[in-house]
């Protein structure tokens, strides 16, 4: 930016627009160097971010340093020592200071210039690096590319850019934006090569843009201080108006007494030499020469103008009193004060070593005077590290177990400290074979029999008058229980189609990219477009399980299945030839996990044979403890003998259908261990589950037919004896599964296997058709048949028992643990206000879901205090079910669960955001695994379907208006399009298609509630919809969206709306909740935070609850804090939101006053509806027009104790309202604000983010911190006085653009409490210090201006002027300023309060400033009327008593300075001895050694005079020691009688130390020979 | 430390392994025998590990002792960077600084009385002659008075240095004068110190440097012929040009002059190094003399080579334009003129109490600017001349001091209960009124 469009800015004027486009034209079609390149005028991209070179360096240096208005002043005081009338030092050395500031600086910029030539030198040389090798390639001829691209000129928006190609002469264009532009230093990953053209080069390149313009921070211990300069300005004028007075009243005097006015032997009319000359030049020089004119003369000594010259000598000598130094050593002192916060051990986060980082040299005072912080949520109080916990699919919920610990190392597996235990009936739900005929057989689970098994009597005796009501209550539960099993039971096919259609909006609706080992960059075998025909090098890089697919392109044909539109849902699962009725509670893991470990761990040492009976014992002996299996070899061996032999015959095996699931899980589980290391037992598990049973079939077949067909190709750790022998014992099996596996081993599978397979289902999907209508009776003509009916329901009623039951049987406490109750899996004996709530929901019958909504989900004040231990329980709930059960039952076993997943190694994937990757390693682990995605196909792996292509049609990118993302893809299956949408609850809940079904707004209900409930837990929630597009809607769409897509006006709003047309009218799928656990000691810093009085904002964009109930974990919120809670939904909810920020405020305002019960009352009645029922009402139009006026306002209860804390919740749309300059609720909402201790906002946009902290910041007035780890806190985190990025997963922007950067959050309270406190008392202490120092020595010249007759004499020797202040005193504060502590970090850190002092401005008031003048202005009376009644008539020269004074000045400062040390070190006494040392050392080199240097009059031996001197002494140690009095005296005295927070704090530790050390020292006494060594 | 734990850690939990199989296993059915033998290996077993344990844990121990010796050697480093070097905490409480207060006190008053014993020792004898008349017949003014020389001086005719005018001042010493006597001239309202004024020198010609550029000294630096003043500049110009003689009237003797002495006036340092003569062959402004190209200040009667007694004291050298160059640091002040003679007998002793006539050559003006001139004798102490003022300011700050201690006791006694409480109050503490 030239300096005239700077300037032109400054103004406040647009800069020029250049044009509106710019041409860039591709470079070889052009002459080189040639001045007519349409390019010539571009800059190159050579960058050059140093500021100067070596011959501009001290020009443009002076020139920026000029710019500080402190150094014009003192040029200004410089040049005037020029004019010799008025000049008080002599000339060079006047320029001492100036010049000494001048190069401390110029330093400093030189080395801050010669680091940023240094990155520049690594930037031009090294990331510019373009592999040329592409262009030789065949299919693509960079010479026959002639055109050119028309793009917007650049900006600093790094996210917006326009362009376009026009082609074919103009005619038409093909649309730029910011996806086509690659950012200079950005990453390019995965990518074997970018084809490109530069279009902003160098200097104009989007990251230097915004990187030039660092802007300064001015801290508010600055602007205090300037305020204070400016009363030094102002009484270094009355000082100078004064002595000029004095200066004219003198010359009148002698005016009066001496003939022609003339000063003793200083007569005016001297001879002069060059006889006339300019008269005003000689009344300049001070000489008026004999022949002047007597109006001259008469001028040149008329007070008026003796004044007037003796002003401006004043105003030099007095100089002093602005501390330029001040300046200087500030900024030393910070310097020093960041390295030590940089070397400070505890900021270093042990995971990565990382530790702070300040990126601001200038405002680490400001770190102790925070008093807003605002706080993002996700990576910078939480870890960011998302776990996938809960997932709400259909209306169902399924839970997982997260586990944190790293069992995973010794497996092999992955390395990652967080992940979850598959939930097994989701698993199962997804898995469960296609429903043939038979499985309507298990949908029977709500009948009588169940039903009478509810009312056995409770096993608890304690409480038998509650049986009858527990047990109407269970009856209604089991209602409900049932409603919602039908949610996935009644059409297993339709829940499993809907689960797969989840979980495949988990893997495509992502920006995640697969790869299976880290990339490595292959420039040389990149294509030109044509999808990479994968080599066989590839298979690692490319095609994610290479080792397990033979080859993708072989085998992607073949998964495309003829489409079958009447059942688009069908899935290849559905393959099963084998009918499988069992529920998924069926399907208990029991003993099986017991057993696969086992293998595990055995493996190497037994039998094959021993497994096959392991493995076959389990169906029928589910309860036998590990310890006995051992002994009972023979048993297992003859109960899997039954159902071996009759392996052909499908009525047997359907009677072990659960055990086949088991065994599948096992047996996928165990393919594992070839893997690994033990080979042969595998196989032989293999062997045993294709041949024995045919359910596991296609599963085992997959993954025996993956692991035989690679083996030819690869070199992996399969050994290829191992699969050899797998495959042969698995062609040996006898069935159709080894036919598939030949198929699959050639890479096909047969059609009329698959047609055979599809038939089942279609018969099952239509006997499902009834159950719609919630009928309990299972359809027993199917293929159901009579064994599977009698064990279906026996496992059904375990599977609904709830824990209550756990102690009565074993088996109904195994099966609790897999039933669907354990979604949320409690008794409901527990009194906890959640449970009791869940309860009701649970009990609310079908019928009447609309009604109760509001009432449902009524959490009050006085339960919350009791929510987290809920919390706890409730999710512990389930596992206590299973800890239970294991005591008479082993417990599922991580391992085995785990393995279930782990029979592929995982592909690695890299999303932009760790949900998303939390998403698709969640499907992962489910069997939906995507495998490869480029920008036009993803490839999936369907559990069932095997792999398929997905031809991605359309990707809508997410962004913070829509808040969701959508992909519509092309089904492979059945050519139809789907659009996949995941997003913000309320950005899909918006959007649903109206359903009249009762049993989809069920769903959608059940949604809400596990949504809601999510959110309550913490979780992160997603919603995830999809929608079905017909070829039709798609062409008329498409059109739309390429004209929006091609538009170069305008296009981001065509596109907007262009998305908007398509993500309607979804259908729900469910909804996904994420963990994201909070970092290390969080709760501990804010509630540390808020005990400092630090107001805690916290600002997400999460929901609501998820945010509320992080706030609270966070103790952000106090169980004992009153929520109030603003939401909003529409602009016609000012009036009541007014209404209510009035009662709420005023109450807040009016402690004691009993609450405006009729105020509050409408207000409450209007929005008596709670937050909960809000996502449900946003949906439902029957409830529009109570949300059109205000949603939910709950004004903290009529309490009459309003002393209490108050926390305020807002969420983003609410605030849209009031910061709308319209409303004028803005101060409204601040005064409410204002009393709150914490602010949560949620739903908050980037741009609102940065909207509310300018608005604290301006209108509160208050120092505001903002603390971010991700992009979307960069434009907060620069608006806030103080930004902090914390360098988390999220990338570094939020780093780059913030002050301080650390690793955790926990860091802050050491960094704000301790460091922030120490830096503020030490630079607040130090600046006072600076300027009584300076008034000090300036009041001392001004006194004697009385005694020499206010000429403007120094009185002292000017190089002891100088010195004085540039060397004698100049250390001591840096090291006062750097090291000084006012208490103890113990003291600071355990008593937050102390953060009072900073944040109060307790330290420096302006005040005191005035007392540190008053003080300086006593001590210089001191320091010089000692001196002058000492020295008065005497016959000592004025040097010598102007060493004495300037020995007892210096010694007066550093005794005041010492008075200040609050905390001696070694530093601080070696600061001291070294100004005393210097002083004595300079004095003595520079009087005995300088005769007449510097064009000063001598001070020969002075110093050695004064020295030996008694009087001398006498003056100095009397003055030093008088002057200090008051100080001395006003600090025992406050310290006595009104101590400050800090310093009672620091006594009463003190006097806990002593006492420590006292019963140390007694207790050492006593036991005499204890060592003290022991550490 | 953590690794001693950790081993530490790994033999409990051997232990424990030891007492949960020896519980365990007779559940398992296996014999007793069988059990019992496993178990006594396993205790053999576990015996040896925690041998090993143990001889790892000495291991550990000496590897952290070295380092713990290593780290020593960087420990204050460490503990600079990481602002943890041991500090003293001093808190300036009432009962902290007592000891301070006494002890100031106690140091101070006797120091003030010393000082003014000290100055009481000192005999001094001031007279001022700024308005003595002329004893020169001539100046007789018709009604029989004496004019002024101060007017006398103002006249046209009065011809500097040519003992125009003179007079002489009797007056008594009471005390006698004991050891040293020093004779000083004192100047008040003499602005020495006007910026201009104390500007108007240059120290290298004095040190008898050449120099060509006397640029400091203006508008005293050259003549209207482009000589340079030897020495130039507005405080040579001004130079003190009264003599003073003293005369003693003894009883016996009658007046007899009082033997001054005009050496040692100056500092050795100013007389050695920083005043010097300029190299020469002779001392005056002849071709190859030091003064070549000199002209005599304006105000000078005789050139500055002229001044005093050759060799030593005369030209730059000479002690009273040494004492007089060294500027005063206030409107009033004195300067060393003369020391009474010791090596006379008469006068061994100092002077004696008696009449004492001071003869002035009057030249100096002082009276246009409202100025005085006095004649000072003084005896000298330890600390100089007479001055009472840092006596009493010590004892003044002494017992100022001694107050403030005794008010502090007060406080200390009174409030210290107080501050004690204020200890006991934390950010935890209820409000009671």
């Amino acid at each position: 930016m030239s300096l005239y469009q700077r300037l032109l800015s400054l103004v406040g004027r647009s800069l020029p627009a250049e044009q509106a486009t710019r041409t860039v034209v591709v470079n070889h079609t052009l002459q080189p160097d040639n001045a007519t390149n349409p390019n010539a005028s571009h800059p190159s991209n050579r960058v050059t971010t140093t500021k100067y070179n070596l011959v501009t360096f001290i020009p443009k240096n002076l020139f920026e340093q000029f710019h500080r208005f402190a150094n014009i002043y003192f040029l200004f005081i410089v040049l005037l020592n020029f004019v010799p009338s008025i000049n008080a030092f002599a000339k060079e050395v006047a320029m001492l200071p100036l010049l000494f500031v001048l190069s401390v600086t110029a330093l400093k910029d030189l080395f801050e210039d010669r680091r940023r030539y240094n990155s520049d030198k690594r930037v031009n040389n090294s990331s510019c690096r373009v592999y040329c090798r592409c262009l030789d390639d065949d299919n693509f001829d960079v010479q026959k590319l002639n055109f050119s691209v028309e793009i917007s000129p650049p900006t600093t928006k790094i996210y917006h850019f326009l362009g376009s190609i026009p082609v074919a002469e103009g005619t038409r264009r093909i649309a730029l934006n910011e996806s086509n532009l690659l950012l200079r230093s950005c990453f390019v990953k995965n990518t074997d090569f970018v084809e490109g053209l530069v279009v902003y080069a160098g200097s104009e390149t989007k990251v230097m843009l915004n990187s030039s313009s660092s802007r300064y921070k001015r801290s508010r211990l600055e602007r205090h201080m300037n305020t204070s300069v400016v009363c030094c300005v102002a009484i270094l004028l009355v000082m100078c108006f004064l002595s000029a007075t004095g200066s004219g009243v003198w010359q009148a005097y002698f005016d009066k007494v001496s003939a022609g006015g003339v000063v003793p032997f200083l007569p005016p009319v001297m001879p002069s030499l060059n006889g006339g000359g300019d008269a005003l030049e000689e009344l300049v020089r001070g000489e008026v020469s004999e022949d002047a004119s007597p109006a001259v003369r008469r001028l040149s000594t008329s007070p008026g103008w003796v004044a007037f010259l003796s002003f401006w000598t004043f105003v030099i000598i007095f100089q002093v009193i602005i501390p330029i130094a001040l300046y200087v050593t500030i900024e030393i002192i910070k310097m020093l004060q960041v390295y030590h916060i940089q070397n400070d051990p505890c900021f270093v986060d042990a995971r990565n070593g990382s530790s702070i980082e300040c990126r601001a040299m200038n405002i680490t005072e400001e770190l102790g005077q925070v008093q807003y912080v605002f706080t993002d949520k996700t990576g910078t109080l939480t870890e960011n590290n998302m776990v996938f916990q809960r997932c709400s699919i259909n209306g169902v919920d399924y839970e997982h177990q997260i586990t944190t610990d790293k069992l995973d190392t010794e497996e092999g597996g992955e390395n990652c400290g967080d992940s979850f235990e598959i939930n097994k009936q989701l698993y199962d739900d997804l898995h469960r074979p296609a429903p043939s005929g038979t499985s309507p057989g298990q949908q029977q689970d709500p009948s009588p029999s169940l039903m009478y098994h509810q009312r056995r009597p409770l096993p608890d005796p304690a409480a038998p008058d509650q049986q009858t009501m527990q047990q109407q209550q269970q009856k209604q539960q089991q209602e409900q229980q049932s409603l919602q099993r039908h949610l996935h039971q009644q059409h297993p096919e339709v829940h499993q189609e809907r689960i797969l259609n989840f979980m495949l909006t988990l893997v495509l609706c992502n920006t995640v990219i697969v790869a299976k080992t880290p990339h490595r960059d292959k420039p040389a075998t990149s294509g030109s477009g044509n999808p990479p025909t994968p080599g066989v090098d590839d298979y690692h890089s490319v095609i994610t399980p290479s080792r397990l697919i033979p080859s993708l392109r072989a085998f992607t044909p073949l998964i495309r299945i003829p489409p079958l539109p009447e059942r688009p849902y069908l899935n290849l699962r559905s393959l099963n030839p084998f009918n499988r009725p069992l529920s998924p509670i069926a399907s208990s893991p029991t003993a099986s996990p017991e057993v696969c470990p086992k293998h595990h761990n055995a493996g190497n040492t037994k039998s094959p044979a021993i497994f096959m009976q392991h493995d076959g014992k389990n169906p029928s002996l589910q309860f036998v403890p590990a310890t006995l299996l051992g002994g009972e070899n023979s048993a297992a061996h003859f109960n899997l003998k039954d159902p071996t032999p009759s392996l052909g015959s499908q009525s047997l095996v359907s009677e072990l259908g659960g055990p086949d699931s088991e065994m599948s899980s096992c047996a996928t589980f165990c393919t594992d261990v070839p893997l690994d290391s033990s080979l042969t037992p595998a196989t032989e598990i293999l062997s045993f589950s294709s041949s024995s049973a045919d359910g596991p079939h296609v599963m085992a077949a997959n993954v025996s037919a993956r692991h035989s067909t690679p083996g030819k190709e690869l070199q992996s750790s399969v050994p290829a004896k191992s699969v050899t022998s797998a495959s042969n014992v698995f062609n040996s099996s006898s069935l159709s599964v080894s036919k598939a596996s030949d198929d699959l081993s050639s890479s096909s599978l047969s059609p009329s296997q698959m047609n055979w397979a599809y038939k089942t289902p279609c018969a099952a999907q239509s006997t499902n058709l009834p159950l719609m209508h919630l009928t309990l009776n299972p359809l027993s003509d199917s293929a159901g048949d009579a064994t599977s009916r009698i064990i279906a329901p026996e496992l059904a009623r375990e599977g609904l028992c709830n824990s209550a039951f756990i102690s009565s049987t074993s088996e109904s406490s195994l099966g609790s643990s897999r039933a669907p109750c354990s979604v949320y899996g409690s008794a409901p004996s527990n009194s906890s206000s959640e449970e009791r709530f869940r309860h009701e929901t649970r009990l609310t019958p079908p019928n009447t879901l609309k009604i109760p909504l509001g009432r449902i989900y009524a959490p009050r004040s006085p339960l919350k205090s009791s929510r987290r231990t809920d919390n706890s329980s409730y999710s512990s709930s389930s596992l206590e079910a299973s800890s239970v059960s294991g005591e008479t039952a082993p417990v599922p076993d991580k391992d085995e669960l785990l393995g279930v997943t782990k029979e592929e190694p995982k592909p690695l994937y890299e999303a932009e955001s760790p949900d998303e990757l939390a998403l698709v390693e969640a499907a992962f682990k489910y069997g939906v695994r995507l495998l490869r995605r480029d920008a036009h196909t993803a490839l999936v792996d369907v559990p069932g379907a095997g792999v398929l292509q997905f031809e991605v049609l359309h990707v809508f990118p997410f962004d913070s208006t829509r808040k969701r993302m959508s992909v519509m893809v092309r089904d492979p299956r059945t050519k139809s399009i789907i659009l996949y949408c995941k997003g913000a609850d309320s950005a899909i809940l918006d959007n649903l298609d109206r359903v009249g079904n009762q049993l989809d707004q069920f769903r959608q209900f059940r949604t809400h509630q596990h949504l809601y409930v999510y959110s309550k837990k913490g979780l992160r929630t997603l919603c995830v919809a999809t929608r079905h597009v017909s070829e039709a809607e798609y062409l008329w769409w498409r059109r739309g969206h390429d004209e929006a897509e091609a538009s170069f006006a305008d296009r981001e709003f065509k596109l907007q709306n262009s998305y908007k047309l398509m993500e309607k009218s979804l259908t729900l799928l469910g909804a996904t909740g994420i963990e994201d656990r909070l970092q290390p000691l969080v709760p501990e810093t804010l509630e540390a935070l808020r005990a400092a009085g630090i107001v805690v904002w916290l600002l997400t964009g999460d929901k609501q609850e998820t945010a509320i109930n992080v706030a609270h974990s966070a103790a952000l919120f106090s169980p004992t804090m009153q929520i109030m809670k603003v939401n909003a939904t529409t602009q016609h909810a000012e009036e009541t939101m007014r209404r209510f920020l009035e009662s709420c405020g005023m109450r807040a305002r009016r402690p004691r006053q009993a609450p405006d019960d009729d105020d509050a009352g409408s207000v409450l009645s209007v929005t008596a509806t709670d937050v909960a029922a809000d996502n449900v009402h946003a949906s439902t139009t029957s409830m529009t027009d109570v949300s059109s006026s205000l949603m939910a306002a709950t004004c903290p209860d009529a309490a009459p104790d309003d002393d209490k804390e108050r926390g305020l919740v807002v969420d983003g749309k609410t605030l849209t309202f009031i910061l709308d300059r319209r409303t004028s609720l803005g101060p409204l909402f601040l005064e409410l604000a204002g009393q709150c201790r914490s602010v949560l906002i949620s739903r908050a946009t980037p741009l609102q983010k940065a909207l509310v902290v300018k608005l604290a910041k301006r209108d509160l007035g208050v120092l505001s911190m903002a603390v971010g780890d991700g992009a979307n806190d960069v434009s907060m985190i620069q608006t806030a006085d103080v930004g902090v990025g914390i360098s988390g997963v999220e990338g570094r922007q939020a780093v780059m653009c913030s002050d301080f950067a650390i690793s955790r959050f926990c860091h802050l309270q050491r960094l704000l409490l301790l460091h922030g406190h120490w830096c503020h008392h030490r630079l607040a202490s130090i600046i006072l210090y600076f300027f009584y120092k300076n008034a000090n020595l300036v009041l001392v010249l001004l006194w004697y201006q009385f005694y020499c007759s206010f000429t403007g004499n120094n009185f002292m020797d000017q190089m002891y002027l100088i010195q004085f202040s540039l060397t004698f005193t100049s250390v001591p504060p840096v090291i006062v300023g750097a090291y000084d502590k006012d208490a103890p970090s113990s003291v600071l850190l355990s008593e937050p309060h102390l953060y009072d002092a900073g944040r109060l401005d307790q330290v420096f008031k302006h005040s005191y400033f005035w007392v540190n003048i008053l003080d300086a202005a006593f001590q210089s009376i001191v320091m010089f009327f000692f001196a002058l009644g000492a020295y008065y008539g005497g016959d000592s020269g004025g040097d010598l008593v102007a060493l004495t004074v300037v020995h007892s000045c210096l010694l007066g400062q550093l005794l005041t300075i010492a008075l200040e040390i609050k905390s001696w070190t070694i530093l601080h006494v070696a600061s001291l001895v070294f100004s005393l040392v210097i002083f004595h050392v300079f004095s003595m080199a520079y009087t005995m050694s300088c005769v007449a240097c510097f064009g000063l009059q001598s001070v020969y031996w002075v110093y050695p005079h004064a020295m030996t001197s008694p009087l001398h002494w006498c003056v100095v140690i009397l003055s030093s020691i008088t002057a200090v009095l008051p100080r001395f005296v006003y600090r025992c005295g406050q310290t006595s009688l009104w101590p400050t927070a800090v310093q009672t704090s620091v006594l009463r530790y003190r006097r806990l130390q002593r006492q420590r050390r006292l019963q140390e020292k007694l207790a050492g006494q006593n036991l005499g020979c204890r060592g003290s060594s022991t550490v | 430390m953590s690794s001693m734990s950790s081993i530490r850690g790994h033999i409990r939990s051997a232990l424990r392994g030891l007492s949960t199989d020896s519980g365990d296993t007779p559940v398992g059915g296996v014999t007793r025998g069988n059990t019992v033998k496993a178990l006594e290996r396993k205790v053999v077993n576990l015996q040896g590990q925690v041998v090993d344990l143990h001889s790892r844990i000495l291991e550990a121990e000496s590897k952290a002792a070295a380092e713990r010796r290593r780290k020593l050697d960087s420990k204050f480093k460490q503990k600079f960077k990481q602002q943890r070097l041991p500090a003293w905490q001093p808190i300036l409480t009432a009962d902290t600084v007592l000891p301070a207060f006494f002890l100031i006190g106690l140091l101070f008053v006797p120091l003030g009385v010393a000082l003014l014993l000290f100055s009481d020792g000192v005999v001094e004898v001031q007279v001022d002659y700024t308005e003595c008349p002329s004893v020169d017949p001539r100046h007789r003014d018709p009604l029989g008075g004496h004019f002024l020389c101060k007017d006398l001086i103002l006249r046209p005719e009065f011809v500097p240095g040519e003992n125009f005018c003179y007079c002489d001042i009797e007056f008594n010493v009471t005390t006698a004068m004991e050891n040293e006597v020093f004779m000083y001239y004192g100047l008040d309202n003499y602005y020495q110190n006007h910026r201009r004024y104390v500007k108007s020198r240059d120290d290298k010609q004095l040190a008898g440097k050449q120099v060509t550029d006397v640029s400091d000294c203006s508008p005293f630096d050259r003549d209207n012929r482009s000589r340079i003043y030897a020495p130039c500049g507005a405080i040579a110009n001004s130079f003190f040009n009264d003599s003073l003689k003293l005369y003693f009237t003894d009883s016996q003797k009658g007046k007899q002059e009082v033997p001054l002495r005009g050496d040692n006036i100056a500092w050795d340092s100013d007389k050695n190094i920083k005043f010097k003569n300029p190299p020469g062959k002779t001392l005056d402004d002849k071709e190859g003399g030091a003064f070549e190209n000199t002209v005599k200040p304006l105000y000078w009667t005789k050139p500055v080579f002229k001044l005093g007694s050759p060799p030593n004291n005369t030209g730059y050298e000479n002690e009273d334009l040494i004492v007089w160059m060294r500027t005063a640091a206030f409107p009033s002040f004195r300067k060393l003129y003369r020391r009474v003679d010791n090596s006379n007998l008469e006068f061994k002793k100092g002077l004696a109490a008696g009449l004492y006539t001071l003869h002035v050559d009057y030249n100096y003006p002082v009276h246009t600017f409202g100025g005085r001139k006095r004649m000072i004798l003084s005896t000298t102490s330890f600390l100089g001349g007479k001055n009472n003022f840092l006596g009493i300011a010590y004892i003044t700050a002494g017992c100022v001091c001694f107050l403030l201690g005794v008010v502090f006791l007060v406080i200390h006694v009174k409030f210290g209960e107080r501050t004690t409480n204020h200890l006991n109050i934390n950010q935890n503490t209820p409000y009671t009124k």
